[in-house]
């Protein structure tokens, strides 16, 4: 009964929206896929394995659920570049009781995301797609009233956006109206272009899930270079919602859960592009290499 | 050591948070405690070489303490809040103040 009910939403939309219209293009060849991805994931899985364990072969790091190997959804083999990555992922699914919660295992989701890369997304496609959201920016809408919120928007966003725009050399705009045409400079554009294009495939997935949750560039690019911690991020994002629950009390199944959400999804982005970037080395000293 | 008191009450609060994962007794054998400990092991400031930049190391482990935590505690309220599935008969009558009869064939006799 649900199926041909899905087809003809789906058709119905299609109609809509009209043939010439870029939604529809991209829309029409994820359904199919996305229809047996929806089937297989909203079975409740058990917990089949005692211990998740990572291995090492040919650079790339596996995860191991006893003795059966990880795989994605599309059935290609997990593996990720980094040790620490593998790690969490393996922590990840160790925490799991008895029946496997996939909707809150954000770091297997990005890895998952960027093994499969379900959308056919390029590179150049990812890139724009993440400054595409400096034009609406949450940071750069600001309000006339209250007057209360007002300064709290200024006091609160002005040096993330100060500290952007020295940092990177950009123009950040600022709006006070919904309807003003936003207006991005070319070589705003360009600089963060080729700031994004400095960072591997994978972490650029990072980039572009932590923009989505946090509905703002550059909120993700000042928690990116460890100018504020996540839940600022966070608050930050939420500034008006913040504001009215400070009046007017929270709830905890809609307010704490989503802020909670929301920290999980944007903490496991940065932590995910972190250790795609990173590349340290340990020198000890001599001293301490002899009493090693 | 000269770590300062903020950096260890972190270091803790991410074993404390491993060790609900892990459980006590397998805790200390597990990789990523052992990796966790290493790394604040190893990026201790010393006097002479500054290894790494402090800040980058306090600010990954602060992200991964929020995301143990954030997951935990946002599975917690949903464990409580999620819904049970749909509503039987005599619950959804209840709602507005009516009961169902329990033999709805009686009144026919």
């Amino acid at each position: 009964m649900a199926a041909p009910m899905a087809n003809f939403v789906v058709k119905h939309v299609l109609r809509r929206c009209g043939a010439q219209s870029r939604l529809c293009i991209r829309f029409q060849p994820i359904i199919s896929s996305q229809k047996r991805l929806l089937s297989q994931n909203t079975r409740e899985l058990k917990r089949f394995y005692k211990n998740a364990t990572i291995t090492q072969f040919e650079g790339w790091y596996e995860i191991n659920l006893d003795q059966r190997k990880l795989r994605t959804p599309k059935g290609n083999l997990f593996r990720v570049p980094n040790e620490e990555l593998a790690l969490a992922v393996a922590t990840e699914w160790n925490r799991q009781q008895k029946v496997i919660q996939r909707h809150s295992m954000h770091l297997t989701s990005l890895c998952n995301t960027a093994l499969d890369n379900p959308m056919f997304k390029s590179r150049d496609n990812l890139i724009s797609s993440i400054i595409h959201f400096m034009e609406t920016d949450t940071v750069s809408y600001r309000l006339s009233e209250p007057e209360s919120l007002v300064e709290l928007q200024n006091k609160e966003w002005d040096p993330i956006i100060h500290w952007i725009e020295d940092r990177y050399e950009i123009d950040v705009p600022v709006f006070t109206s919904i309807t003003t045409c936003p207006d991005i400079h070319v070589e705003t554009v360009n600089t963060l272009t080729q700031h994004l294009q400095s960072y591997s495939d994978w972490a650029l997935f990072g980039y572009s899930y932590a923009v989505d949750a946090l509905k703002s560039l550059v909120l993700v690019l000042a928690l990116m270079d460890k100018f504020v911690t996540v839940e600022k991020a966070v608050a930050l994002s939420r500034l008006e919602q913040e504001f009215q629950t400070s009046n007017w009390g929270t709830v905890e199944w809609y307010h704490d859960m989503d802020v909670l959400e929301l920290q999980s999804r944007v903490s496991a982005a940065t932590l995910f592009v972190h250790w795609l970037n990173e590349n340290a080395t340990i020198r000890r000293k001599a001293m301490m290499q002899q009493s090693c | 050591m000269a770590a300062s008191r903020e950096i260890l009450t972190l270091y803790k609060s991410l074993l404390r948070e491993l060790r609900v994962v892990y459980g006590k007794g397998v805790l200390r054998d597990s990789p990523p405690y052992q990796h966790v400990r290493r790394q604040f092991r190893d990026h201790t400031v010393t006097g002479e070489r500054l290894c790494r930049s402090k800040v980058e190391l306090e600010h990954l482990a602060r992200t991964y303490l929020c995301y143990l935590r954030s997951v935990k505690e946002h599975e917690e309220l949903h464990a409580q809040y999620k819904g049970a599935g749909e509503r039987s008969v005599e619950s959804a009558a209840n709602l507005v103040g009516l009961t169902v009869p329990k033999n709805p064939f009686e009144n026919d006799k």
